[in-house]
């Protein structure tokens, strides 16, 4: 049997993100370079053949994903359950992201503000998670980003995320051009 | 008193900082040369109008307010002597407000990025439930609501507080296996029909104990209708 078809088969039924592991528990007697070639070439097929869904890298696994150009008409078919992350818990989780792992008053340092409640909200949202406590009096809480985190925003790794110098070329090319503020001071 | 500095649109600001990268954005000023007691002055004003307006600000507000009236107050001061590498005292607020920044951008960023259940979708996410209308929705409920329902049915149906010593004849197992033939027939049944049969007190007992038990496995699901709350067991 075809390796690849087999592949494919177990990305189709499989819910969240499959890994390369997940997928060599199955195919034992594969190889894993030969199983890693397979699912290459499965993720290429699905981005020549540019159709309604292709897979996506997420997590460190596979997973068929819709492609967000249909999201319009794939949203009509149902309503998804809505997805709110306010404003400030996107700000807190991106202060999260780049500057884990961190403590409570890390955070509120940055942002200025108290900021316990933002940060149950995610924790809630399972979107960051408690690594342990650090070692200093009242041994707060050490958070960092979950795995979710990876799925919700389709990432493969942490890493993946641009530096925060990327970032700031990027949203000010793209929102705010005509703003005499920040990054000027990057600039050699 | 209303001059022409109050004439903004007052937007909540959610700290200090928020508050402090209106100012710099409004007035246009370059973070790296900010003009202390001009920003000072703006902050101050902003903070009086919120007095003005009742409302009430954080400690934090103050904090930020007396920093800038230090940092303001050192940059007047000629620099001490000999020690000719002490630093702009501005850069205690420019260094943080910087990184603020700079992780605001960050977040702009992240909320862009096609999100998983917003922008794109997996296999199924999408096909749970018809759509219904809004007098028609339920929701998903807990154990909380269910034992509540449990403790009305008891309380409705059994008052007279006889304990039964007969040996129970049913496992939960085999009213698990019972239930979901009912449930083959009829896929949505409302749990106070379940419930409500005249086997006594023990078979009670075990239908609610299977039914938990099977909305632990998730072979059914448990809905509240929203308008008039009648609990309904789904099977999937």
């Amino acid at each position: 049997m075809d390796v690849k078809r087999i592949i494919e088969s177990l990305l189709f039924v499989s819910r969240g993100p499959l890994t390369l592991e997940r997928i060599k528990s199955i195919l034992h007697d594969t190889d894993r370079t030969v199983i890693n070639m397979e699912i290459r070439s499965l993720v290429e097929d699905y981005k020549n053949r540019n159709g309604g869904f292709y897979i996506a890298e997420v997590a460190g696994g596979y997973q068929f994903r819709t492609h967000p150009d249909c999201k319009q008409w794939v949203t009509l078919l149902n309503q998804p359950s809505p997805l709110r992350i306010s404003r400030a818990a996107l700000e807190t989780l991106s202060i999260i992201a780049y500057k884990q792992p961190l403590i409570r008053s890390d955070i509120e340092y940055i942002r200025g503000v108290d900021s316990g409640g933002v940060i149950r909200n995610l924790l809630d949202l399972k979107l960051i998670r408690v690594l342990g406590r650090k070692d200093i009096p009242g041994r707060p809480l050490i958070y960092s980003t979950s795995k979710y985190f990876l799925e919700l925003f389709g990432l493969n790794d942490i890493k993946d995320l641009p530096t925060l110098n990327e970032i700031e070329d990027l949203v000010k090319k793209q929102e705010e051009p005509s703003q005499g503020l920040s990054g000027d001071q990057e600039k050699p | 008193m209303l001059d022409e500095n109050y004439s903004i649109k007052l937007t909540i600001f959610e700290g200090p900082m928020d508050l402090l990268v209106y100012l710099v954005k409004k007035h246009d000023m370059d973070i790296a040369d900010i003009p202390i007691s001009k920003i000072t002055e703006q902050y101050l004003q902003y903070l009086d109008m919120m007095t003005l307006m009742n409302i009430d600000f954080a400690g934090d507000f103050l904090y930020m307010a007396a920093t800038l009236a230090h940092i303001k107050s050192r940059t007047l001061l000629p620099s001490q002597g000999d020690d000719g590498e002490e630093e702009d005292p501005r850069l205690e607020i420019a260094r943080p407000l910087m990184e603020y920044l700079r992780l605001k951008s960050a977040a702009v960023y992240l909320g862009g990025l096609d999100m998983f259940g917003r922008d794109t979708f997996e296999g199924g996410m999408l096909d749970k439930q018809d759509s219904k209308t809004e007098d028609d929705l339920e929701i998903s409920i807990g154990l909380f609501e269910l034992a509540e329902a449990f403790g009305q049915i008891m309380d409705r149906q059994y008052r007279d507080h006889t304990v039964d010593f007969s040996t129970n004849t049913m496992s939960v197992k085999e009213r698990i296996l019972e239930l979901i033939s009912i449930f083959e027939i009829h896929p949505g049944i409302s749990f106070l029909k379940l419930m409500d049969n005249h086997h006594g007190k023990p078979m009670v007992v075990l239908t609610f104990l299977a039914i938990l038990e099977m909305a632990k496995m998730n072979l059914i699901e448990i809905k509240q209708h929203i308008q008039n709350g009648m609990i309904t067991l789904y099977y999937v």
